[in-house]
């Protein structure tokens, strides 16, 4: 499949018809990637789980986060993304942390965290054994250290399910649309960096 | 791709070159810096895209199921491929009993030479080097592949020039020499390759086989072909 064709499919799975994009993860496989995986990793299982991890990955970065492709072949793109996962997934083979046991971990703290908005639960029950601070704990002190608009889209956006157009209205940002996003995505950046430095001060505890 | 990214970063994204997946693997400091910037990564996201965890879910779950959909097409091609490996087989029991019945004579037909070539060009894949090199836009293995597929002989002979480090670039290299009908060039380079750093172990067997018919080197022929029945069970 040429990068043309590629372009296309991408950008209507972008306009949300992802028919394309299914269609050439089907076809793909079928003639091209089962075979040229299979035969370095000598395993059928194996070949599955490399291919979707990488088509999941492949989703991910180029239609749904919106990044350019690469200007080189687009098969032979995805696989280099293969020989990517393939190491990710033997390490998942021997270890349990692993990209995709942080990805349930990350939703058990938010989960962990919405618990603790909408009830008002101890913060520091979780594990009551530990004497420092617990993950939902941390996350919980970092959304408060938050400026307050910051805070209300969290707490009104993403868990109440308000309109971002919404609370820009009532927070009386000026601008257009973007303002409200562009201030959401300094809203992430913040929170991601303050997050990282209580992971480096070791003040948050990893899972069992 | 994004060659600015920091390794981390890309190593998240799938998009490392083979060095620096040895390099990451084997150092649990930074992988373990890896996850928690991936788990930052990922509360962030959680925290102001609601819902985005439970759409790459399910993206996983319909990736999944379109994959084993493909599997079943699969086991008929597979099904398909016994075929034409039967037939292949066959072909080589033929081939191997014509050489067994020309003693001495060490010469095959343009037409069986031609058959046997078919069958071996047929097992050979291009696109094992194409994750030799990987990550930028100037992976010049992909513009090898490419080069293959469209028998632009010339370039891939032009580029594989000197001494190659590579197994799998040895072969494509022979794989080349062979379709030119330069035997003994190709037979030499074969004879050069370690079968263990290849990827493709089946089509050296074939190729082996080929080179040794191809130059007239009927002793290694036989071995060979008895290797690729025993390869094939």
């Amino acid at each position: 499949m040429n990068r043309k064709a590629w372009l296309q499919i991408v950008q209507e799975a972008k306009n949300g018809n992802e028919a394309l994009f299914s269609k050439a993860v089907t076809s793909n496989f079928e003639e091209h990637f089962y075979k040229s995986i299979l035969k370095v990793v000598q395993d059928k299982c194996l070949t599955h789980e490399i291919y979707n991890s990488t088509m999941l990955k492949f989703w991910e970065r180029f239609i749904r986060n919106d990044e350019d492709l690469p200007e080189s072949n687009i098969d032979g793109y995805i696989f280099h993304m293969s020989r990517n996962a393939f190491y990710e997934i033997r390490r998942q083979h021997n270890n349990q942390r692993n990209l995709n046991a942080v990805s349930m971990e990350s939703q058990e703290i938010v989960e962990g965290y919405k618990d603790i908005h909408a009830g008002g639960n101890l913060l520091y029950g979780e594990h009551p054994e530990n004497e420092g601070l617990n993950r939902k704990q941390i996350l919980f002190n970092i959304v408060q250290s938050l400026d307050e608009t910051c805070q209300k889209i969290i707490h009104q956006h993403v868990l109440d399910g308000r309109s971002l157009v919404k609370i820009k209205e009532e927070i009386q940002l000026y601008g257009s649309y973007n303002a409200i996003v562009q201030k959401k995505k300094r809203c992430i950046k913040t929170l991601s960096k303050r997050f990282r430095a209580a992971i480096k001060e070791k003040k948050y505890i990893l899972p069992l | 791709m994004n060659k600015n990214n920091n390794i981390l970063q890309r190593a998240r994204n799938f998009d490392l070159t083979e060095s620096e997946l040895e390099a990451l693997y084997s150092d649990s400091d930074q992988l373990n810096q890896m996850y928690d910037e991936a788990l930052v990564e990922k509360i962030a996201e959680e925290l102001f895209v609601p819902g985005s965890a439970d759409l790459l879910e399910q993206k996983r779950k319909d990736i999944e199921r379109l994959t084993k959909s493909a599997q079943i097409d699969q086991q008929k091609t597979s099904i398909f491929s016994l075929k034409i490996i039967g037939i292949a087989a066959s072909l080589v029991i033929l081939v191997g009993a014509f050489i067994l019945l020309r003693p001495q004579s060490g010469e095959l037909s343009k037409k069986q030479l031609a058959e046997f070539k078919e069958i071996s060009r047929s097992t050979y894949s291009p696109e094992v080097i194409a994750s030799l090199e990987r990550s930028n836009a100037q992976n010049e293995n992909l513009a090898l592949v490419s080069a293959y597929t469209n028998k632009n002989y010339a370039f891939i002979l032009s580029h594989t020039k000197g001494e190659l480090d590579n197994a799998e670039m040895q072969l494509l290299r022979a794989r080349v020499l062979m379709d030119l009908k330069r035997y003994a060039e190709g037979y030499a380079l074969m004879k050069s390759i370690t079968e263990e750093d290849l990827v493709q172990k089946d089509v050296y067997l074939w190729m082996m086989a080929e080179g040794a018919l191809g130059v007239g080197d009927m002793e290694v022929a036989k071995e060979k072909i008895k290797e690729i029945k025993q390869f094939f069970g």
